[in-house]
């Protein structure tokens, strides 16, 4: 790929979950956009070698590149590869720490000095879950993936921005970021940007409280169902990254998180109900 | 069913608390065993017979022989319905207690 040398914007080196990326980007505003998206992940220790990522145009259309290899050449779409962008950050966050730790799909966030862990497939609402639970004053740890370590059962946060998709944008018309044009299909939301924030989790993270898996029914009266802690593994286990490779690692550590936190079923309707039954749980779990 | 039947091989099995969870690798299936489940799965490791399972979990369990033993094969029909049988039943005859339940 022979592309024009022109003035790039870094973003980074960020920390995602193990890690470490480098951002480089041409346009302005996307780089402004993306700055500030990205702006809860941690700074990476110096001398951390990093995935290298460049989002840059060149006569061909538009490009993300990671490592220096072209990923994706896009004609038309300037926008397309930032969400490309964000697809392969994740992967790589989570390739990173699979060696180190059981890695969950799960959305998580903290409060009274608990974190609730939220595992659950994609499109299935967590990412509007967390942000329902950050702009009532939870504290924002990942709506993607959270890293626990096998042997403590800590947790490493990995506070991407929230990615929101259409559906979930008339229930939060105010995440809205000012230009969201740059990304048509998704909003990318700075948790500690959202009114109401509870900011970003410290490190360490706050310890696991309780695993919940939400689901969205509509006109759902928000209630927790007890799970037994042997039906909390299998679900956990289906939310597992890296599975079944990692599974002779991972189902004794799922084994002993459920052994050691309350876990429950979360049908939902209402975005508050569920936040209002969440903050009520952990209250009493940290009591 | 009656004999020594034993777990399959290839199937992690992970204790949690007093169930089991269980990852048969080739199949790529999980699997949940109730309490009842996993304290039959403990008998059937430790090499107990069905009869000897029976036994010991109704001494354990304060419930009448007949009840521990339809419920020890409503679990053998599980696990032999999940194929995490390592052997087909012996021959056949009706337990103690008659015909699984």
């Amino acid at each position: 790929m022979v592309s024009e040398t022109r003035d790039c914007e870094r973003l980074g080196p960020y920390l995602a979950l193990d890690a470490v990326v480098e951002v480089s980007v041409e346009d302005a505003r996307t780089a402004a956009y993306l700055r500030r998206a990205l702006s809860g992940l941690p700074t990476a220790p110096a001398g951390a070698r990093p995935v290298r990522y460049a989002l840059r145009r060149v006569d061909a259309g538009h490009v993300l590149e990671r490592n220096d290899e072209p990923v994706l050449v896009e004609p038309d779409r300037g926008w397309l590869p930032t969400a490309y962008l964000l697809w392969h950050l994740n992967r790589d966050a989570v390739n990173a720490t699979l060696p180190r730790a059981t890695v969950l799909h799960a959305a998580a966030a903290s409060w009274a000095g608990g974190t609730v862990l939220l595992p659950a497939p994609m499109e299935t609402g967590k990412s509007t879950l967390v942000t329902g639970l950050v702009r009532a004053g939870f504290s924002y740890v990942t709506d993607e993936a959270v890293a626990v370590d096998p042997a403590t059962l800590a947790l490493t946060s990995y506070p991407k921005p929230i990615g929101l998709d259409p559906g979930s944008w008339p229930v939060l018309p105010d995440a809205r970021p000012d230009d969201a044009d740059v990304l048509p299909e998704q909003w990318l939301v700075a948790a500690s940007g959202l009114a109401g924030s509870g900011g970003v989790a410290p490190q360490p993270v706050p310890p696991a409280r309780l695993v919940v898996l939400a689901s969205f029914e509509r006109g759902a009266r928000a209630r927790l169902e007890m799970l037994t802690p042997g039906a909390a593994v299998l679900e956990m286990a289906r939310s597992c990254f890296g599975w079944p490779g990692t599974a002779r690692r991972d189902l004794p550590v799922l084994a002993r998180l459920a052994e050691s936190v309350p876990s429950f079923r979360l049908p939902r309707g209402d975005l508050d109900g569920a936040v209002a039954t969440l903050r009520s749980a952990l209250e009493r779990a940290a009591a | 069913m009656t004999g020594r039947p034993r777990l399959r091989p290839g199937v992690l099995w992970v204790d949690v608390a007093d169930e089991r969870v269980g990852y048969d690798e080739q199949a790529g299936r999980l699997h949940l065993l109730s309490p009842v489940g996993a304290a039959v799965a403990d008998l059937l490791e430790s090499g107990r017979s069905v009869d000897e399972a029976v036994d010991q979990l109704t001494g354990a369990s304060g419930r009448t022989r007949g009840e521990v033993e339809r419920a020890v094969h409503d679990v053998l029909a599980a696990l032999a319905a999940a194929g995490l049988l390592q052997d087909r039943p012996g021959p056949a005859g009706p337990g103690p207690g008659g015909p699984a339940g």
